[in-house]
């Protein structure tokens, strides 16, 4: 690698033919990106294809620590009849779908809030209004976690933890775990 | 660490049997015991380097022609580098057939879902039948946790990186029954020494 | 020159060093020591943290978790920057008699890093940052309700000054090795590997240039994510892809980490021969060796991400062959040949030539404990246990730490004429070995047996262990201690002798730095090269061709490779303008200038690329345009600067700052 070529005393005279010869050269690197760019271009107007988006990077989840996965709205499923087998069910489903993690049977708080007493009780939400905590609220607390969430609890962890579950999609399977909860008292 | 979570009733005889059903090369890998063999390999070397350092620290005091020097260290020096990379080689190739990471599809595995966050660990199913295939698919809400799974002796198994908006899959083979217990091993915040869970696999 | 050598060489050095032992002169010794005394009191610092962190682990002190954290990172990143302001000040010291380095520069680096010490000082002790130096991305964010994002934008900055400091550092040695020898090529040795030359540079300068280099990527690297993070601090709208910023934080860490033992290579490749009597010399091997350490520094970060399993599979096994590539030239060639070196010379044992010994020690064990975990079936079941931070310690503290003392020990036994006594160096060489390796081994231990780092409580039944742990870093500690004792009587007679040990001596022979230094040439040397630089401008306005710019709006990071593309226009034109010889002479000199342009711009750039900013302006056309055309701008001024650096320093530069944009759009989302 030489390194005093071009040294300071060397005038610029010469180079004019290099710099042409450079921009030159550019120019016509230049001119074959954009006929290359046309070409594809006029043959994308011929063959309808999929939007840009096919070549986007799929850059998986941002930051946003509060990025909730999408939620269908709460289906009204209505009072709940909590039958000893419903209240069973409810039970095998709160092992089964992980409510244990976070949720306890004795009053201590976790993660989530306790199951004891819960139903009918008030609840304080985090936008400041107090509400009671009724079968709709349950089922709504159990398909759209986020949509209200108790003061002193962050959004998100739940829909996180139970994205995978689609229990919206299950209204018998929530009725169960609301007969559940509604059991502990 | 020292066998603090108690294996359940019934399967303590088998103390000795390996979490993961692994056969490599015709050996059954006990787990627990890679960790102590991997520590008397090294302890052996550090001390054989340190052995020779001392010697010859303690040559260093007396006098040695540089002809003999030059003779004897490059003579040594060629063996040494010619040992060095036939280790290096078949280390390093032998390690690149027991790569951790899952291949081949879900089929025939029972799915565990691992979500971490601050300060808690998540697992549905969290219990499954001993010998079942398992792939755990982990992955965190909010910061990069670390998924170290302890056997009911509290053997690490081993770990793997709990990252959010990712999904890292292991895929293990749980025969040993008992109490398997979840320890966070990626620094998370204020209670990352106290995150932890259980996982049961069931006696058949 | 040889009398004044023989006045201090006799009674401290091996009789045998005076025949190539070049006696410091003033600067150099100042500026050892400045570094040095520094480096190791921030060290010295740092342990005491430490050890009140193990003294936590082993519930002897109770100390919350919240300052059990606020200590672990400042501990790390305290100890790092220590640690190379010590290998930093000795590499300056004895590579000035050979390069002329410049202490106007050392002054700046001194000045930024201290400045970003104390930016961390106030971010952990005042603020609370409890994320580990390692900062690793979004943990800063999510405190826990333990620290205020005013104390992230402090650390960030810190760790961003701490990075600038090392950089102003590695321009100036690259730039003068690279002068002072005749390029690049000639300054790595690989014309005399080649037969064509038959003199090399001396080691000091081969293994000085390695690290320049591989130092100046990790600065981008590191740049460019701090730079995307603390733009979070200011605008939470800043998003970035998880996985890419992990492999650049680790890159950043991983390589700053250790390039201080290599940079601690340097400065023994002259140290030690003084104690031994004998020259140490380029080789071929030494060459080719070194050539090997180049490419495997830069490859082997990836051994962090083993446990990523969504990291490329292809990543991680070329950072696995790369962790065992790089053992090959350090056991072979600096470990070994300097052992051979000790072997049979009659070795002058005093406290400084002790401590270099032992230090090779350190980098052996540590090195295999480092080469056990870097194979990725065992790193599955090592991974973030306490083996990780066995290993590291080895070689942080037997090895720099320990080197980082001897050169103290060397500059003040050499300024007072004399060592300390036999059985006080032997006691204080005794302490440190005992308890330093006491304290790792009891790491390696606790790491086998499964228990996690970074634990401020222990799991339940193990607390003994840190206990052990705890008792050996006392011990340690003790060390440390004996050692300042040592130096004190040592520092009052080089004190007495100032005027003789300080004086910038006029010895001439010897000191190839007083040599005229030729012009050091420019990026674009030839006209053909200005003539591709011309064609390359050219094709990089496609940058601003607005089909191209309305193909990136589909993401941000494509868009942020545009915004790349319009840096790279300008940059290629900054470089292009100011190689040309005319505009060249025009603009003088003004190496530091260019520096500081080089430095600053591309970080102004990636500053600006925060929402809050140019969000306003998408409304605007104009202004937008205007936004664009500043960033082309930024590029210009970086280009501009670069050629002020010379033809290696300015075109590592200028491909650094280009990789810099390119790595923030594939990092930020």
């Amino acid at each position: 690698m030489s390194e005093t070529s071009a040294d300071t005393h060397s005038s610029t005279d010469g180079l004019w033919p290099w710099l042409v010869g450079g921009l030159a050269g550019g120019g016509i690197i230049l001119g074959l990106l954009i006929a290359a760019y046309a070409v594809g271009y006029h043959r994308g107007q011929q063959h309808p294809h999929r939007t840009a988006s096919a070549a986007a990077p799929t850059a998986p989840a941002s930051t946003t620590p509060t990025a909730t996965p999408p939620t269908r709205p709460a289906a009204t499923l209505g009072p709940v009849t909590a039958t000893p087998a419903l209240v069973a069910r409810g039970g095998t489903l709160y092992k089964a779908d992980g409510c244990a993690a976070c949720h306890s049977l004795n009053g201590s708080a976790g993660v989530g809030t306790s199951f004891k007493g819960l139903a009918g009780s008030r609840v304080a939400l985090t936008e400041g209004q107090t509400v009671t905590a009724d079968d709709t609220y349950l089922e709504q607390s159990i398909s759209s976690p986020d949509a209200k969430i108790v003061k002193g609890y962050r959004s998100g962890v739940m829909s996180a933890a139970v994205s995978s579950q689609d229990l919206a999609g299950k209204p018998n399977d929530i009725r169960a775990l609301v007969a559940f909860i509604k059991a502990q008292k | 660490m020292p066998a603090e979570v108690a294996n359940a009733a019934g399967t303590a005889k088998h103390s000795r049997r390996a979490a993961l059903d692994t056969r490599w090369c015709g050996l059954t890998v006990h787990y627990g015991d890679p960790q102590i063999a991997i520590g008397v390999v090294f302890a052996v070397i550090a001390l054989i380097l340190a052995a020779s350092f001392l010697v010859i620290g303690v040559q260093a005091g007396s006098e040695v022609s540089v002809e003999r020097v030059h003779r004897v260290g490059y003579w040594l020096r060629k063996r040494w580098l010619a040992f060095l990379l036939v280790i290096g080689v078949f280390v390093v190739g032998v390690s690149l057939f027991d790569l951790p990471y899952a291949t081949g599809t879900s089929a025939g595995r029972t799915m565990v879902k691992v979500t971490s966050g601050q300060f808690f660990w998540s697992l549905v199913p969290n219990r499954v039948p001993a010998g079942t295939r398992v792939r755990f698919d982990v992955t965190s809400i909010d910061v990069n946790h670390g998924f170290g799974l302890y056997d009911p002796h509290g053997h690490l198994i081993g770990s793997v990186q709990a990252m959010p908006g990712y999904h890292n899959e292991l895929d293990l083979t749980l025969s040993e029954p008992g109490v398997y217990r979840i320890r966070c091993l990626e620094l998370c915040g204020l209670n990352h020494a106290t995150m932890e869970n259980t996982f049961t696999v069931a006696p058949q | 020159m040889m009398e004044a050598a023989a006045a201090s060489a006799p009674t401290v050095l091996h009789p045998g060093a005076a025949a190539f032992t070049l006696e410091a002169r003033g600067i150099e010794r100042r500026v050892g020591l400045w570094f040095g005394v520094t480096g190791v009191a921030l060290v010295a610092a740092m342990g005491v943290l430490g050890l009140i962190m193990r003294l936590t682990q082993a519930t002897v002190i109770s100390l919350s978790p919240g300052w059990f954290y606020r200590l672990l990172t400042l501990h790390g990143a305290g100890m790092i920057t220590g640690s190379l302001l010590a290998m930093m000040g000795a590499l300056w010291y004895v590579l000035h008699a050979s390069v002329q380095l410049r202490p106007g520069r050392m002054l700046a680096t001194y000045v930024l890093t201290m400045t970003g010490v104390v930016a961390v000082l106030v971010a952990t002790l005042v603020g609370g940052f409890g994320a580990a130096y390692t900062f690793l991305p979004p943990l800063p964010f999510y405190s826990a309700g333990q620290w205020p994002v005013w104390s992230e934008s402090a650390f960030f900055v810190g760790m961003l000054l701490v990075g600038a400091g090392f950089c102003v550092y590695l321009v100036d040695v690259l730039e003068q090795t690279t002068a002072t020898y005749g390029g690049l090529a000639r300054t790595l040795g690989l014309h005399y590997l080649r037969g064509r030359e038959a003199k090399a540079p001396p080691p000091q300068a081969i293994a000085a240039t390695v690290v320049a280099i591989d130092g100046l990527i990790s600065c981008a690297v590191g740049s460019t994510i701090l730079v995307g993070l603390l733009g979070h601090t200011y605008d939470s709208k800043v998003g970035f892809d998880l996985l890419v910023a992990k492999n650049l934080d680790y890159f950043f860490m991983h390589s700053i980490a250790n390039l201080s033992i290599y940079l601690g290579a340097a400065v023994v490749y002259v140290l030690v021969p003084r104690y031994a009597g004998r020259p140490y010399e380029t080789t071929k091997v030494f060459v080719a060796g070194w050539m090997g350490s180049l490419v495997f520094i830069a490859t082997a970060y990836s051994h962090h991400l083993y446990m990523d399993f969504v990291q490329p599979t292809w990543a991680d096994i070329v950072s696995e062959i790369a962790s065992y590539g790089a053992l090959i030239p350090v056991a072979v060639i600096t470990i070994y040949s300097m052992t051979m070196l000790v072997w049979g010379s009659r070795y002058h044992w005093t406290l400084a030539s002790t401590l270099l010994y032992i230090g090779f020690a350190g980098w052996a064990i540590g090195g295999i404990g480092a080469v056990i975990d870097s194979l990725i079936p065992i790193n599955f079941r090592l991974h973030n246990t306490t083996w990780v931070v066995a290993h590291f310690h080895t070689y942080l503290i037997m090895t720099v730490v320990v080197w980082g003392l001897a050169f103290l020990a060397h500059l003040l036994e050499r300024g007072a004429g004399r060592s300390s006594s036999r059985a006080a160096s032997a006691w204080t060489v005794g302490l440190i070995l005992v308890g330093g390796y006491g304290l790792t081994g009891t790491w390696f231990v606790e790491g086998v047996l499964g228990i996690p780092r970074r634990y401020a409580l222990q799991p339940p039944g193990t607390s003994g262990y840190s206990m052990v742990g705890a008792g050996f870093a006392l011990l340690l500690a003790l060390g440390f201690l004996a050692f300042f004792v040592q130096l004190v009587p040592l520092a009052r007679s080089a004190w007495e002798r100032r005027r003789d040990v300080f004086a910038d001596s006029v010895s001439g022979a010897g000191h190839t730095s007083t040599r005229q230094l030729g012009h050091r040439g420019l990026p674009l040397a030839n006209p053909a090269q200005l003539a591709l630089g011309t064609a390359a401008c050219v094709v990089g306005l496609i940058a601003f061709f607005p089909q191209v710019v309305n193909a990136s709006e589909v993401s941000n990071r494509y868009h942020h490779l545009d915004h790349a593309g319009q840096f790279f226009l300008g940059a290629m034109l900054g470089v292009l303008l100011g190689s040309v010889p005319t505009i060249s002479r025009r603009l003088g000199e003004r190496a530091a200038v260019g520096l500081t342009a080089v430095i600053a711009a591309p970080v102004l750039m990636m500053l600006l690329m925060v929402p809050r900013f140019y969000e306003p302006l998408e409304r605007h056309p104009f202004e937008h345009g205007l936004y664009h055309l500043a960033m082309a701008a930024l590029g210009l001024v970086t280009g501009l600067g670069a050629t002020r650096l010379g033809l290696v320093t300015g075109r590592l530069m200028f491909v650094l700052s280009v990789g810099m944009m390119v790595m923030f759009a594939a990092a930020m989302t």
